[in-house]
């Protein structure tokens, strides 16, 4: 478990090289324009303030692509009341968690599957069709604790810097032999120098300076997609985000048995969803036996919880209409 | 294409920049509503009382026990406070980015990142669940629109706060509620 005041002092730790990297980004901001900022600001640090710049400025590029190839491939919920609320469920949780002084955002996916991603950076996406599984704002803020916990603990972050090139290799032919078969897929392929490509190309340069890399993170793209699908993370990872998630929505003031309620749903109507689950997740016994062990260490029996019922169903009242299949 | 670039340099400056901005950390600590806010030696108001706090006195939240935070007083004592009776009180520490504190972690991989980035483009997303076709993800254009989007709508304090006040309200509410009878 995390104690809090240890987390503190790791953050006290850090303030003076975070301070003066900032303070000089902001300063050549001002004084010398965008253009030559990122140069005098990279000049001014120290070796070990590079790093840390440079693997945070990474995380954000790798979180925004990713965030925007999922919002891309399903859409995205316009609604700004639904929008906003879920954002703002997702922040109240985000500050009670370990992790308060990252950014989170989050987004609506138009698509029915119960499901949500979370992306390096600090970019979280949810379906409509996890919001019409939850019964409760509780069971919403749990399932957005869980997707906080994996940005906060960088778990994906960290399980892709771990990847070897030759896995992506791999993962890359196995993909385009698989499009190279099916006709659906290889129609729908996008060329790697059409102008997304190229958008993607132009941040990498400019990220890295190396012309090109852009493409490569447009192959590696597709070679990460097939990995990730047939692998998952570690359910450890898993266990790890459903308990610190629920640890979150609990501190902020929310009934513990919520997340417990919104996955038993999930199990109980969509026997589908739970065997898809089940390829990149523990199975939802485990998960559940894992979290009535957080419940039981937090004493969750004798929590009175909130469940915001009344915002939850005012909001419920402008989901969009299911689209048709 | 400067212009191109400038737009870049200004999104992803102001990403990083954003998170020290005016949202800080509210985990870490908690302050008295009234003062005379017991401090428990266990969670549960029936345990020795330690000491009491003053009105607006902040203490180190830890974690939650029951209807209690456990804390660490200003000078060390660790005990409980029934959440009823506290606030969140942000953290005046919280103006720093994570993802640069994580940056110092140790055991990471060697390298210049370039390769991790690539591989990472899509590589990063866990959700709850997958669905039969989410591998097609990876042939679609990204929605950078849509991202920067998210990017440029942070929630307002205000807002936040006003959700806790309501939290506690509703938990307030069910606390003074009388209790059902048993088997009711």
């Amino acid at each position: 478990m995390m104690i809090l005041d240890s987390h503190v002092r790791r953050r006290r730790n850090m303030l003076i090289c975070t301070a003066s990297l900032m303070a000089a980004a902001a300063c050549t901001m001002k004084t010398h324009g965008t253009d030559s900022a990122e140069k005098a600001a990279e000049q001014s640090m120290t070796p070990e303030q590079r790093a840390i710049f440079e693997d945070y400025r990474m995380e954000v590029e790798v979180g925004r692509n990713m965030a925007g190839r999922l919002l891309g491939y399903y859409g995205v919920v316009e609604d700004p009341k639904l929008v906003g609320y879920v954002n703002q469920i997702g922040s109240y949780v985000a500050s009670y968690g370990d992790y308060p002084e990252r950014r989170y955002m989050f987004a609506v996916l138009k698509h029915e599957s119960v499901n949500a991603f979370a992306c390096p950076g600090g970019y979280i996406l949810v379906t409509m069709g996890a919001l019409r599984n939850a019964n409760s704002e509780a069971e919403l803020a749990a399932v957005l604790g869980h997707e906080v916990a994996h940005v906060g603990k960088r778990h994906m972050y960290d399980a892709l810097k771990k990847m070897k090139q030759k896995d992506i290799d791999e993962a890359s032919a196995k993909k385009r032999a698989a499009i190279d078969k099916d006709p659906y897929l290889k129609m729908r392929q996008r060329p790697e120098t059409d102008s997304a490509s190229a958008a993607g190309s132009r941040l990498a340069t400019y990220l890295t300076g190396k012309a090109g890399v852009g493409l490569s993170i447009m192959a590696a793209a597709a070679a990460g997609m097939q990995m990730i699908t047939e692998k998952g993370l570690d359910k450890d990872l898993e266990y790890e985000a459903d308990q610190e998630g629920v640890k979150y929505a609990i501190r902020a003031g929310y009934e513990p048995r919520a997340m417990m309620a919104f996955l038993k749903r999930l199990e109980d109507h969509s026997a589908k969803k739970v065997k898809n689950l089940e390829k990149t997740h523990p199975p939802m016994k485990e998960r559940r036996d894992q979290l009535a062990k957080v419940l039981l260490s937090l004493k969750a029996e004798d929590i009175i919880g909130a469940d915001g019922q009344e915002r939850f169903k005012k909001v419920k009242a402008i989901f969009p209409v299911p689209e048709a299949g | 294409m400067a212009g191109m670039l400038r737009f870049f340099c200004l999104v992803v400056t102001a990403t990083i920049l954003m998170p020290i901005g005016s949202r800080s950390a509210r985990a870490a600590h908690v302050e008295a509503k009234k003062d005379g806010v017991e401090v428990y030696a266990d969670a549960t108001n029936k345990s020795q009382v330690l000491t009491t706090l003053k009105s607006g006195e902040a203490v180190v939240a830890t974690e939650r026990k029951g209807m209690f935070w456990a804390i660490k007083t200003a000078d060390g004592k660790d005990g409980y406070v029934s959440v009823l009776v506290v606030k969140h009180k942000p953290d005046s520490d919280g103006t720093i980015a994570n993802a640069i504190k994580a940056a110092s972690k140790e055991g990471r991989p060697e390298g210049d990142g370039s390769d991790a980035r690539a591989r990472s483009a899509v590589m990063g997303v866990r959700g709850l669940a997958e669905d039969d076709n989410m591998a097609n993800a990876s042939n679609v254009r990204p929605n950078l629109r849509a991202v920067y989007r998210m990017e440029d709508k942070p929630v307002a304090d205000r807002k936040i706060d006003e959700l806790g006040q309501s939290v506690l309200k509703e938990i307030a509410g069910k606390a003074s509620a009388p209790t059902p009878a048993p088997g009711k």
